[in-house]
């Protein structure tokens, strides 16, 4: 018994002497903290591509000390590299921060980066373990580093503005093609090895019409700052309309804005998309709700045939014909013929789309995919080569809410 | 027999302990060798260690003594102090490499810059502590560490089913070789050591009617948990999924409310992380209860520890720190040589000697 007791009280002092040992290891690196004035959170990186290689742009948010002046803070800088990792290497040296990219929430493709191929430029956010693959993509007409220079209408920062425009909600409503690191990666790694992803253009704010980033005003090269309100430049609006498309790594075109409206029913779960249709010489704004696009693959007589089966239900939200105001009854139903010009202008849409992926060998409807996945034997010998042979049927369907 | 588990404890250890060890880097390595058909192998994997545990757990049946006494009653003294050490020396083997898995996750998790290698040896002052403690220990370890595995695991399937495609997984069975699936039960088989900690936990519980049954059915709805994570996994990385190490840290990204309220899967990935620690010491354990067993020293008196214990848990703790750190930045090359060379030990010790239980002689029981 005194044996006994004699171990715990020697099992108790071993306990202080851990606990004391774990609260040294976990105390002795300064709480786990970074000096604020060194670290910066990168909330946006731009990628372009240079004479040397790459520039990399990052925009960061800047930690500033409660007691500190000023609004909450970002700055961008540019760093030049061999590669993009160089270029990040670059950006440390010259600024002195510690740049987490497990922040970035988004990376900026510039137009240059069309030359090269679109994983090799990506590569370094694969590789790196920190970036989250939930960041989104998207490429710019123009250099990125331009494109994040820019004021956005509310003063924020304009990579949140970007991300907006690249919004959830938007891709919900089929008007932006909307894709993360990841998307992207399984898109070209699948049999259909094609991918896409938003083209970002902006507007001057009050002007008309999209203006292309090397058009527009830009900062100096070596780094700006700003804050909110800071900016007396002329500020603009994001919008992620039409679509970059890529095949085996290359950049093949921008989709129109109905072809990629037309991408968004197919890849994307919409819950309401609008569309404009005419009918007896009268515009109609209708709502499509409860979306559905099944896209199924089958081979009928040697012929691979992809069905596109698309389902909605619309409402009118606009009218030429006949104003809600004036008092009619039941003005949100759809008549038979708006539903089929609706019907009609989807089909067009899709019908543009599949043509385009015809013409430039890049399976943005993912057919070669299916059919690797559903007729694995057929797919042997379509291999490479289904876009030339497919056979597409619609089976488009639009009904009134009741 | 000296009682030191109930049914339900056994039961507990088979299931939290099976799936806890097997989220980490398993479904990375299973889907580098056989894509979207990673859940094949170890489905065949788990179909035999089930059969090796039943086959263990109904051997329990026949009698109360533990397999070493059962090989003393059988070969003799001599053959059975053998067996002791091999298994002491197998849990030991068994350690490495989830323990330097544990070692990168918890670095990779945990810490947002290059970690040092310091930040993980604390871990060695829990496993010194718990390792020397008897399987009594680990049972009661696992009544509580079943519901937190439960629950976390729940939240984050649940999390990430959202972003799952199962159209990733086709065609089935026709695009993976045989040689892939052969090297991905290879190199998956140091995940598989249930069938030998069952091996350990015969005749240290009170065998009832229909307890083999019990134990089989844990076991097999644990494993039947670990194919859906797989399956899970590939239908949200797909062609990704052999870069995506610690994937049960990485699943629930995807889950659209995270972007909100922040990255709350954490609380469920710290929680499963601590169940992994303990499914990680129970090989400890049982290592230090072989050599326990070895030199015919009781392993705890009471609720104390005693020193043969606490000796034989610093050494097997001192040998896999020494091997932490000269392999801390080798976890591939260890890799490599676990499915290359050693997948044979796992296979012997895991697979064929649980059903040749049944070859000993049972003296008391019915």
């Amino acid at each position: 018994m005194q044996k006994a007791s004699r171990m715990q009280v020697v099992a108790r002092i071993i306990f202080l002497i851990i606990i004391a040992a774990m609260l040294f290891l976990f105390f002795s690196n300064d709480f786990g903290l970074v000096d604020i004035h060194k670290a910066s959170i990168v909330v946006a990186v731009g990628v372009d591509v240079s004479d040397d290689g790459y520039a990399v742009t990052a925009q960061a948010a800047i930690p500033t000390p409660a007691q500190g002046e000023g609004s909450a803070a970002y700055t961008q800088v540019t760093g030049n590299g061999a590669t993009v990792a160089d270029a990040v290497d670059d950006i440390n040296a010259k600024t002195g921060f510690y740049p987490k990219l497990a922040f970035c929430n988004l990376v900026v493709l510039g137009e240059a980066c069309a030359e090269r191929d679109l994983f090799t430029v990506l590569d370094y956010f694969y590789r790196n373990d920190y970036v989250p693959l939930t960041a989104l993509v998207g490429m710019c007409r123009g250099t990125a580093k331009e494109l994040l220079g820019m004021q956005p209408a509310d003063g924020g920062m304009s990579s949140s503005a970007i991300q907006r425009a690249m919004s959830e909600e938007l891709k919900n409503s089929a008007n932006a093609s909307t894709v993360n690191l990841k998307l992207l990666a399984q898109d070209a790694g699948s049999p259909s090895a094609s991918a896409y992803m938003p083209f970002i253009e902006f507007t001057q704010s009050g002007s008309g019409g999209s203006t292309t980033a090397s058009s527009g005003g830009s900062k100096s090269s070596g780094g700006s700052s700003g804050g909110s309100g800071k900016s007396s430049e002329k500020s603009v609006e994001f919008t992620c309309l039409t679509t970059a498309a890529f095949t085996g790594g290359k950049f093949i075109g921008v989709l129109t804005e109905d072809q990629a409206f037309a991408l968004n029913l197919v890849r994307s779960n919409i819950r309401l998309a609008v569309v404009n249709a005419e009918f007896d010489g009268k515009n109609y704004t209708v709502g499509l709700k409860n979306n559905s696009c099944a896209l199924r693959i089958a081979v009928e007589g040697g012929v691979p045939v992809l069905r596109i089966k698309y389902r909605a239900l619309a409402n009118v939200q606009s009218s030429e014909s006949r104003p809600a105001a004036e008092g009619s009854a039941n003005s949100h139903l759809v008549s038979g013929g708006v539903l089929k010009a609706v019907a009609d202008t989807v089909e067009g849409r899709m019908n543009s789309l599949i043509d385009f992926c015809v013409e430039s060998g890049c399976d943005l409807v993912s057919a070669e995919k299916l059919l690797y996945q559903r007729f694995y034997d057929e797919y042997q010998s379509f291999k490479g080569r289904v876009l030339q042979s497919l056979k597409v049927e619609y089976d488009i369907k639009v009904e009134s809410v009741r | 027999m000296k009682e030191q588990l109930k049914t339900r404890q056994v039961c507990f250890i088979m299931s939290a302990y099976t799936a806890a060890g097997k989220l980490l880097m398993m479904p990375a390595v299973l889907s580098y060798y056989c894509d979207g058909n990673l859940w094949l192998p170890a489905l065949i994997a788990f179909a035999l260690q089930t059969a090796a545990v039943w086959a263990v757990s109904y051997a329990s049946s026949k009698t109360d003594k533990t397999v070493f006494a059962l090989i003393e009653d059988t070969f003799g003294q001599v053959v059975s102090k053998i067996f002791c050490w091999l298994f002491a020396a197998f849990f030991a083997l068994s350690a490495l490499l989830p323990m330097l898995e544990q070692k990168l996750f918890v670095q990779s998790i945990f810490y947002d810059t290059i970690p040092s290698l310091i930040t993980f040896l604390p871990f060695f002052i829990f496993s010194v502590y718990v390792g020397a403690k008897g399987i009594k220990n680990a049972g009661r370890v696992a009544d509580i560490v079943l519901p937190v595995l439960a629950v976390a695991l729940i939240a984050l399937l649940i999390m990430s089913a959202g972003e799952s495609n199962l159209g990733w997984l086709l065609p089935v069975l026709r695009t993976t070789p045989f040689s892939g699936m052969v090297s991905g039960v290879r190199f998956s088989l140091y995940n598989f050591t249930d069938g030998a900690v069952m091996l350990m936990l015969m005749g240290r519980f009170r065998y009832r009617k229909g307890d083999s049954l019990k134990i089989t059915l844990s076991y097999a709805v644990s494993a039947l948990v670990v194919v859906l994570f797989l399956v899970l996994f590939y239908s949200i990385f797909s062609v990704l999924s052999p870069d995506q190490y610690f994937a049960i840290s990485k699943i629930a990204v995807f889950f659209s409310a995270l972007s909100l309220v922040g990255r709350v899967d954490l609380v469920a990935v710290y929680a499963v992380e601590v169940c992994m620690l303990f499914a990680l010491v129970l090989y400890i354990q049982l290592s230090v209860t072989c050599i326990c067993g070895a030199l015919d020293k009781e392993q705890t008196e009471g609720r104390n520890v005693r020193p043969a214990a606490a000796i034989a848990s610093l050494a097997v703790n001192a040998i896999l720190l020494l091997c932490v750190i000269l392999l801390n930045n080798s976890y591939l090359v260890v890799q490599q040589f676990f499915g290359g060379y050693l997948w044979a030990v796992f296979l012997v010790f895991a697979f064929l000697l649980p059903p040749l239980v049944w070859v000993l002689k049972k003296k008391n029981r019915g």
